[in-house]
């Protein structure tokens, strides 16, 4: 079902913790809300599930009006960042709750417990207690409690960031896999890039109440709406070089470093920059570094170099900034060895200074 | 090393002992006045007052517990009496407080209160044992008179749910935070009203701090003497800490009714604790949350 927020607002006392949020997660889609901690996006999942209410706004699942509901009247279900396991019931009888709230008959239970713990390979588990399950079978056992009815959305909140390294890389698909097979619109907040880039149909990234853009990992990838996506998506981060924009002389100044345009981009940036100041972003798999100097190049001195088997990671000074460049593993330079940096044009950001919003 | 060995079995040797020593004399000194009680309510009218007392009956009686005229276990003793107003009080505030108090507690745990900021509301609960119950006595007497309560459970009621609601409200309250508010609000999730999820999810879990809670209020109304020695005056209505205290007459002291009509005051609290202390183990909720 389709979930809609229409102008949600919710403060804490006075603190505004969201504000004027307008999303809509489509049906059958697996959306991530992607940010850091205190962005919002644990509070706008709450809000959905009924744990929380909005200060004020709307929200919609399918074409009911959900925010004055109670969480049971809204038929979704939720996987707890903490599992949120009952301790004092073994795991069939934590499978089977929702069902046993809805007065389903015991041999319908035990036949829907046994089809989702053949999904989720835990059938050796139903008569053992949490407390005797390790973590990632605690994890399963609260994936096994929200698939066990078909809600109208399924709700996760962090659900890999108490397991292991291994483990939630592993779990990562399967969670994927389950939501091509079951297709039921889901909501997934996480503050890992990589869980919101693997699993999303689109990401909803958010920071300081405020939802930053809304789309496609790729498009998030290649086409961040503004400086702060681009630095949050991406590891290593986004490089970014402070610069002014010189109309007249067209090219945009960088200190150290200039930067030529021809009149297609002066026309971008007369129509779209606030000020002069403006900044350059470049992914550091978009950095080039050579040896040897090449025409239109920046020199620079290598700061630091870390190799990572099938990348390096270089850093390199240019004047008073630092650039971060991914390159080849096999390439051979060395600490303050002087470098030449080419970026590749057509993978270039550019943010306005005081805005931060994207300009080309 | 062999004689390393030896010398630290030694020194476990000698800390066992002083442990057991120690425990040895403090339950001495906690059980001496209830086995002096318990053989005193045994022993022959001549025995209790000769110059030499024993520590064990020279010769044993039942005299006191089942004498057809004075016997406290005889049908009409008005110990009968006593242990039943006992009964009634102890438990129907208990349970009194235990609904009221967890609700409270509950509520305090969980929900952001204005009027609760800073605990201001909890600590106000707390006020209410702040003054000892003898400075209330005589305008509590007085409230009781004119709303015609003296010399009725009602009365014992509501001194005593006032008095210990506060402690159950408090400990109770500890006992909900240690919950986490995930457990409730994945049962309202997947289908329970807030109710439900408190009395299928969070109440069985906070079960050892109830059985605590509720030993401890038992024994506090089941021992309360001052109240009820003010409030309830007439013989048919009085608990058994002032009903025992009849024996003690102007002109003679009954020693042999007194001591049996104690003991048998004091097995009802010894089997309740015994039935309800393997739930005190706690623990329950470990592995709930996390790993």
């Amino acid at each position: 079902m389709e979930v809609r927020y229409e102008n949600i607002t919710k403060q804490f006392g006075e603190t505004p913790v969201l504000e004027n949020l307008n999303l809509t997660i489509h049906d059958g889609e697996f959306l991530v809300l992607l940010g850091p901690s205190g962005c919002g996006k644990s509070t706008a999942l709450r809000m959905l599930a009924g744990l929380e209410d909005p200060t004020s706004g709307e929200i919609y699942i399918g074409n009911q009006p959900v925010t004055d509901m109670e969480p049971k009247e809204r038929d979704i279900s939720m996987v707890f960042q903490s599992y949120a396991l009952y301790p004092h019931m073994s795991v069939f009888e934590n499978i089977t709750y929702p069902l046993k709230i809805r007065k389903v008959s015991k041999a319908e239970r035990k036949k829907q417990a046994d089809r989702v713990a053949e999904i989720l390979e835990i059938g050796n588990l139903l008569k053992r207690k949490p407390k005797e399950l390790s973590g990632g079978q605690r994890q399963r056992v609260a994936l096994g409690r929200s698939l066990i009815r078909e809600p109208n959305v399924f709700l996760m909140d962090e659900p890999l960031s108490n397991l292991d390294a291994k483990l939630r890389v592993h779990m990562r698909g399967e969670i994927k896999r389950l939501h091509t097979e079951l297709g039921i619109t889901s909501v997934y907040v996480t503050h890992d890039q990589t869980e919101a880039m693997t699993m999303a149909d689109r990401i909803a990234i958010m920071e300081g109440g405020h939802l930053q853009q809304l789309a496609a990992p790729n498009e998030i990838y290649n086409k961040p709406t503004n400086k702060y996506v681009g630095g949050f998506i991406g590891s290593p981060a986004m490089n970014f070089v402070k610069g002014r924009y010189k109309g007249k002389e067209d090219r945009l100044d960088f200190d150290v470093f200039d930067f030529p345009i021809d009149h297609e981009w002066r026309e971008i940036f007369e129509r779209e920059l606030s000020g002069d100041d403006l900044y350059l972003g470049v992914r550091p798999e978009d950095v080039q570094v050579s040896t040897t100097p090449q025409p239109g190049a920046v020199k620079g001195e290598v700061y630091v170099v870390e190799p990572l088997g099938k990348e390096m990671i270089t850093i390199v000074r240019v004047g008073d900034h630092t650039v971060m460049a991914c390159i080849e593993p096999d390439v051979d330079i060395e600490m303050n060895q002087e470098v030449w940096l080419q970026f590749k044009n057509h993978k270039l950001h550019m943010f306005d200074g005081k805005t931060e919003a994207k300009v080309v | 090393m062999e004689n390393a060995k030896t010398g630290m079995k030694a020194k476990r040797m000698r800390e066992e002992i002083i442990r057991y020593t120690v425990l040895f004399i403090i339950c001495l000194i906690v059980l001496f006045p209830i086995y002096w009680m318990v053989i005193t309510s045994f022993k022959t009218q001549g025995e209790l007052f000769h110059s030499t007392q024993t520590f064990f009956p020279q010769q044993f009686t039942l005299q006191y517990y089942l004498d057809p005229v004075d016997g406290v276990l005889t049908a009409g003793s008005p110990f009968l009496g006593f242990f039943f107003n006992s009964m009634i009080v102890a438990s129907a505030s208990t349970v009194i407080c235990l609904v009221v108090g967890s609700l409270a507690a509950y509520s305090l745990a969980r929900f952001e209160m204005r009027i609760n900021k800073n605990d201001r509301l909890s600590f106000a609960i707390l006020t209410a044992r702040m003054l000892p119950p003898i400075v209330v006595i005589v305008p509590m007497y007085l409230i009781m008179q004119q709303l015609g309560l003296l010399n009725t459970y009602w009365a014992m009621l509501i001194v005593y749910t006032g008095f210990n609601l506060p402690f159950v409200v408090w400990m109770m309250k500890a006992f909900f935070q240690e919950i986490p508010k995930d457990l409730e609000e994945s049962a309202m999730v997947d289908g329970d009203s807030r109710m439900k999820a408190f009395y299928k999810i969070v109440l069985p879990l906070v079960a050892p701090g109830l059985v605590a809670t509720s030993i401890f209020t038992i024994i506090l109304t089941w021992n309360e003497f001052l109240f009820a020695m003010f409030l309830l005056n007439s013989a048919d209505m009085m608990t058994l800490p002032p009903g025992i205290a009849t024996f003690i007459t102007q002109y003679e002291t009954n020693w042999g009714s007194l001591t049996a009509a104690a003991t048998l005051a004091v097995v009802p609290v010894v089997i309740f604790s015994f039935i309800v202390q393997k739930h005190l183990v706690k623990g329950m909720t470990l592995g709930a949350v996390k790993g």
